[in-house]
């Protein structure tokens, strides 16, 4: 695989799904 | 093939109640460290923390932990690493997302082969490191939930009980596991591999020139990492056949003492619960509903697996059948009878398909109902080649996601089912519901019903996806509702931060060089791994939100109407809400996948 490509893909969704989370959490403290 | 089943639950329901008082002791700060330990605790202590506080220091930690991890795996193939004898070069992108997710979030869902794909750097520095601290997480979020109830200013501070639960926990628990199963035989090296020459000459065949080709046994510390494999439910093998394999798990008694090992923190924390609570009756009817669903669970398995053959290998008259293949050129595929079908096989031992018989009939289906329960995940049989109907209890498990669970998120999604049926029950009769003396209000059901929802939602949406693309249907090893089960089973086990899997599922990519990797790897890495994180970390950050809002309440004085919650009519309230919320959310895709292979008309499936 392309490793320039993919590393940095891979890398910056696990980093946007935690930030999600963080998203998730400021949306519990709204309800 | 019972003594098996009702030996762990007994020995580990008896040691659970004085390690509760053990655990409570510690949680809530009460031990006296010794200087050179207090030193660091003091450091890691950033101060009392608020809910928010502490979720936030939760999720960046984790945040942390996947840097650090994508990290470890990346370099990997780094000549500059100690510890690579097998010279491992590095995992596939999306493999090293998914693992690294996988080890972070607890699940230990593994696309790719410990023996095969890692090097013992990896195995030390990911694996166990991870293990650690991974089970330590949920450990701590249950802890600051106890707290929220309490109604304390502050639910503690989270890098303490990370601090107090791996070293005053898991690693004396680990240390002494470690020394028993190195005694029973199990490899503890820093060295990659033996090469050996094969009692029978040639069993490795030959090369080219004619010399016997010697075989490369892997080894390494494996006797380090198996301790917190089960411990922490993490269920990460060293090996790829995980805990059937005879130097992961050598002996009867290794293997006893791991099924123990995955049950005692869930059974623990339980009792811990209700000793933090001051309310230790409510906890043991908690546990007594998570016992009659996990000797449910167990009986299931053990009597349609074990006392039941296997079908496959049960005369059939002679058919020929034909299933549906979008890939094939005329939209049909033929499938054959298993060549033995219609031989005099004798059964009655039940079905060994995938069973490792030197721990007994029964071990397997014992230890496939417990590692679902309590998510461990680690496997010591093939789950794939379990009868179907025997196969909808690791499932069930794994939906229910509340019979012990695993280390304090077990209980977490208990409470979630609690606060439900509390609520239901109050809507009957007309009153507030209230728990633990704190009016329920509808921001705490709304948090209760979004963490709820996260499960069945991250599994059944994933499910349908891919049972309905190539991404799905290439990737299954066999025709029909059992294809259908494989990938039911993968999501479930993501969703669950389970990490079992039905193998057969083309899934693994594994080393980024693999010339032949399985086709649909890359989808089912990307989209576990995402189902894996969010169904991690949603269903602790919604709790301790629920929590801390109840716990900041006033307290409601207990009257003649208020709904005891530690009496027989509580725990049927409990059990009632869990199996009919469980089943309506589950029970139609069960029916399209182990139910219907049950029912046939397929060879594999009755």
């Amino acid at each position: 695989m392309n490793l320039e490509i993919w590393l940095p893909l891979t890398f910056g969704l696990g980093l946007v799904s935690m930030g999600l989370c963080f998203l998730f959490f400021y949306a519990c403290q709204k309800i | 093939m019972w003594s098996l089943p009702i030996s762990i639950l007994l020995v580990t329901t008896i040691l659970a109640f004085p390690l509760s008082r053990y655990a409570a002791w510690i949680m809530q700060g009460k031990y006296r460290a010794p200087k050179f330990l207090h030193w660091f605790e003091a450091k890691l202590n950033s101060g009392p923390q608020n809910w928010k506080q502490y979720a936030v220091s939760l999720l960046v930690f984790n945040t942390m932990l996947f840097v650090y991890g994508f990290a470890v795996l990346w370099l990997q193939g780094w000549s500059k690493l100690p510890l690579n004898g097998l010279h491992r070069g590095m995992l596939e992108p999306t493999t090293i997302f998914n693992s690294v997710i996988s080890f972070m979030t607890n699940t230990n869902l593994q696309h790719y082969s410990g023996d095969q794909h890692l090097s013992n750097f990896g195995q030390i520095f990911f694996c166990i490191a991870n293990q650690f601290l991974s089970a330590a997480v949920g450990f701590c979020a249950l802890s600051a939930i106890i707290r929220a109830f309490r109604g304390d200013p502050h639910v503690g501070n989270f890098f303490v009980d990370m601090w107090r639960v791996v070293v005053y926990m898991f690693v004396p628990a680990a240390l002494i596991l470690a020394l028993i199963f190195v005694q029973q035989g199990m490899p503890m090296t820093f060295k990659a591999a033996h090469v050996v020459s094969t009692l029978e000459p040639g069993a490795m065949a030959s090369a080219t020139s004619g010399a016997q080709t010697q075989q490369t046994i892997v080894v390494g510390p494996v006797a380090a990492m198996i301790p917190i494999k089960m411990l922490g439910t993490n269920g990460g093998g060293f090996y790829g056949m995980n805990a059937a394999h005879p130097m992961e798990n050598p002996t009867v008694l290794t293997n006893w003492l791991t099924t123990f090992a995955m049950m005692i923190f869930p059974f623990t924390l339980v009792l811990m619960y209700g000793r933090m609570l001051g309310r230790l009756r409510h906890a043991v009817v908690i546990f007594s509903v998570m016992m009659l669903l996990m000797i449910g669970t167990i009986v299931w398995t053990i009597c349609f697996d074990t006392m039941k053959p296997n079908p496959g290998l049960t005369a059939h008259t002679a058919a020929a059948y034909q299933v549906s293949d979008a890939t094939s050129s005329t939209g049909k595929r033929d499938v054959p009878f298993p060549a033995v079908a219609g031989l005099p096989v004798d059964q009655h031992l039940g079905n060994l398909e995938g069973k490792e018989m030197r721990f007994g009939t029964s071990a397997g289906a014992t230890f496939a109902a417990v590692t679902v329960d309590v998510t461990c995940g680690a496997v010591n049989c093939e789950h794939d080649a379990l009868n179907p109907v025997a196969a909808v209890s690791p499932m069930i498990g794994m939906w229910l996601n509340c019979v012990y669970g695993g280390k304090g998120v077990g209980m977490i999604n208990l409470l979630l089912f609690l606060i439900l049926g509390i609520f239901i029950a109050g809507q009957m009769v007309g009153r507030t519901p209230e728990y633990l003396g704190k009016k329920i209000g509808s921001r705490e059901v709304k948090l209760a019903l979004i963490a709820l929802l996260v499960h069945p939602i991250m599994i059944l949406m994933p499910t349908g996806l891919f049972a309905a693309t190539n991404w799905g249907l290439k990737a299954t090893s066999n025709p029909g509702p059992h294809g259908f089960s494989q990938m039911l089973y993968q999501f479930s086990s993501a969703s669950a931060n389970n990490g079992s899997a039905f193998d057969g599922l083309g899934v693994t990519y594994g080393l980024n060089n693999n010339p032949s990797p399985s086709p649909e790897a890359v989808p089912w890495d990307i989209a576990t791994g995402l189902v894996m994180l969010f169904s991690r970390y949603l269903p602790i950050i919604a709790p301790l939100a629920m929590a801390g809002y109840l716990g900041a309440k006033k307290s409601a004085p207990f009257g003649l109407g208020t709904l005891r919650d530690d009496t027989f009519t509580f725990g049927v309230l409990l059990l009632g809400t869990i199996l009919i919320v469980g089943a309506l959310l589950f029970l139609p895709v069960a029916a399209l996948g182990p139910v219907a292979e049950h029912f046939g008309p397929f060879p594999f499936g009755g």
